[in-house]
């Protein structure tokens, strides 16, 4: 029993922190490249920054259930390559983690930059000086943050794919209760998934009290 | 001719980007400041006098005019040379945007490290900022629980990094209790020694003015209406934003009971009041005394006090002189005529 839940515990762990990885890295400079655009003097890049937003804010809109049967096709595809079925799912996690921090993101980075717009014209300072040594070092602490509050949704996100038998607690969950009924296995996972969600909040408020 | 013009402003007209509350309109402003004076500029709320300093401090960029600094004339610039120009201003807010995760000492050398200053060097020169402005001590602290005064102080420092010729201070004062804004006047003023700085400061603290500022500039609704020395400010206000600053914050105010009674019109059993001021160096009682005595009128001394304005006396007095108000008129006419800057305030009524 131990074994089945350390097994499914392993996978949702997998697919989550790496979903999550990849959201983190695409995210950062996405978000922060959207937010340095939005206040162009150029039409053009205005256009883009409007196209760019408003792609996010609509697959946003997107519940991660159909996110997931869009990337169907995706999916199968990366299966006939040789995938296992859970890593074919983390595409559609990463997108959803991408979409949500991206957002975040951005609002951080145009936040601090509405904030030091004019201190730093008044330094003379480049967009390029003005992103390294001004809102990255400011805004690393809330953008650590935000990502454990998308790791904390991802975790909700990977139970989802589960029950579509991406395996993980949430397959583990689905198939102790109505295929194979075995109570003490389903309280058990649905103990651990609680545990990490609340491990991760934790996190998260240790990075607030460190800032 | 113009060689010691520190900053020039020839018919400029600029609007303040930005928060869209407060979007005043310069409207043609032409102005010229020497270097080494400190300028007062005094106007209400609104009138343009954050505008007019954003547009010194090269933040918003004039629509029309030409705007020089150190006889270079900056209307039309790449940005990058801008760059280099807006350095050697500092601007002050007193309220400086801060790198909360970082110490003081860092958030201080932050425009000579966005220069590329190795860090090192940066840190030395921005100790030694902060020697300037009275901050020796915990350099090392986080700047998220510095009070009002201090954040003036790092603000200074940070804006005296680049060793500026100008400094505008845009408000400093205002949100400072009294005693605080005394002790940072005198650190504006240490400063303006030490680095040979040009102050421009927009401020309604009349202590500041009447302690520290060489001339006056007067705003309102976007346009410089007066601009004067200092003690022509307190002596002769020409303007009605001007006449209204004297009134509320220099304390040139009637006692209560007597602005009750009084009128502006010449009635019938009233008697005209004079409000005078001179200079310190002339002999008002000899020259009062000689003209009541040439018309043979009776007065009335109300009120008299001295104030230092800039190292000048002014004297101040208000009397109600007894006669005809023909007689008074030609009193005020041959006082103004000996230097003593009279003018009736208004009638009151004879007590019987």
């Amino acid at each position: 029993m131990s074994q089945l839940l350390l097994n499914a515990l392993r996978e949702t762990l997998i697919m989550v922190a790496t979903a999550g990885t990849i959201a983190f890295i695409i995210s950062v400079p996405l978000g922060i490249f959207i937010a340095s655009i939005s206040n162009s003097p150029y039409k053009s890049v205005q256009l883009i920054y409007k196209l760019l937003f408003n792609i996010i804010k609509l697959i946003r809109g997107i519940p991660f259930l159909l996110l997931i049967v869009l990337f169907i096709p995706i999916t199968n595809w990366l299966i006939s390559k040789q995938f296992s079925y859970m890593a074919a799912t983390i595409a559609p996690l990463a997108t959803a983690g991408i979409l949500m921090l991206t957002v975040k993101v951005n609002d951080i980075t145009y936040d601090i930059q509405q904030k030091w717009s004019a201190t730093c014209k008044q330094f003379g300072a480049s967009l390029k000086q003005n992103i390294f040594m001004v809102v990255l070092p400011e805004a690393l602490p809330k953008f650590l943050v935000e990502t454990t509050n998308t790791l904390a949704a991802l975790i909700s996100f990977s139970i989802i794919a589960g029950a579509l038998g991406a395996g993980g607690l949430g397959q583990l969950a689905i198939e102790k209760s109505i295929t194979d009924p075995n109570p003490p296995i389903v309280l058990g996972a649905i103990l651990l998934v609680v545990a990490i969600q609340q491990l991760i909040k934790y996190t998260g408020s240790l990075v607030v009290q460190q800032t | 001719m113009e060689e010691s013009h520190i900053i020039s402003l020839k018919e400029v007209d600029s609007t303040t980007h930005g928060s869209a509350s407060e979007q005043i309109n310069l409207k043609n402003i032409n102005l010229t400041v020497n270097a080494g004076e400190t300028v007062a500029v005094i106007g209400r709320s609104d009138s343009g006098k954050h505008g007019l300093l954003r547009c010194i401090a090269l933040l918003d960029r004039p629509l029309t005019g030409i705007l020089s600094i150190d006889n270079k004339n900056l209307t039309f610039m790449a940005s990058s040379e801008l760059c280099q120009a807006r350095r050697k201003i500092a601007y002050i807010t007193g309220k400086p945007t801060l790198m909360h995760s970082k110490s003081i000492l860092h958030n201080v050398a932050l425009p000579l490290l966005i220069q590329g200053t190795p860090k090192d060097e940066a840190y030395k020169l921005a100790g030694i900022a902060l020697g300037k402005v009275n901050l020796e001590s915990n350099q090392q602290t986080p700047v998220t629980s510095l009070t009002t005064m201090q954040l003036l102080q790092v603000d200074m420092a940070r804006s005296l990094v680049n060793n500026p010729s100008i400094m505008l201070a845009d408000d400093v004062l205002q949100k400072l209790d009294p005693k605080s804004a005394q002790i940072a006047s005198n650190l504006l003023e240490k400063i303006k020694h030490t680095e040979k700085l040009t102050i421009l400061i927009s401020t309604n603290d009349a202590n500041y003015i009447k302690a520290y500022c060489d001339s006056v500039i007067v705003m309102q609704q976007g346009m410089i209406v007066e601009r004067c020395s200092t003690y022509e400010l307190f002596s002769q206000p020409q303007s009605d934003t001007a006449k209204e600053f004297i009134r509320i914050f220099a304390k040139h105010e009637l006692p209560g009971s007597l602005r009750k009674r009084i009128t502006h019109r010449a009635l019938a059993q009233h008697h005209a009041l004079v409000r005078i001021n001179f200079h310190d160096c002339l002999a008002p009682e000899e020259i009062l005394s000689n003209s009541l005595d040439a018309f043979d009128l009776r007065m009335n001394i109300i009120q008299a006090y001295q104030e230092a304005i800039c190292g000048q006396t002014l004297n101040l007095m208000v009397i109600e002189i007894f006669g005809e108000f023909d007689t008074v008129e030609q009193v005020v006419e041959f006082l103004n005529h000996n230097g003593l800057h009279s003018e009736i305030i208004g009638y009151v009524p004879t007590i019987a």
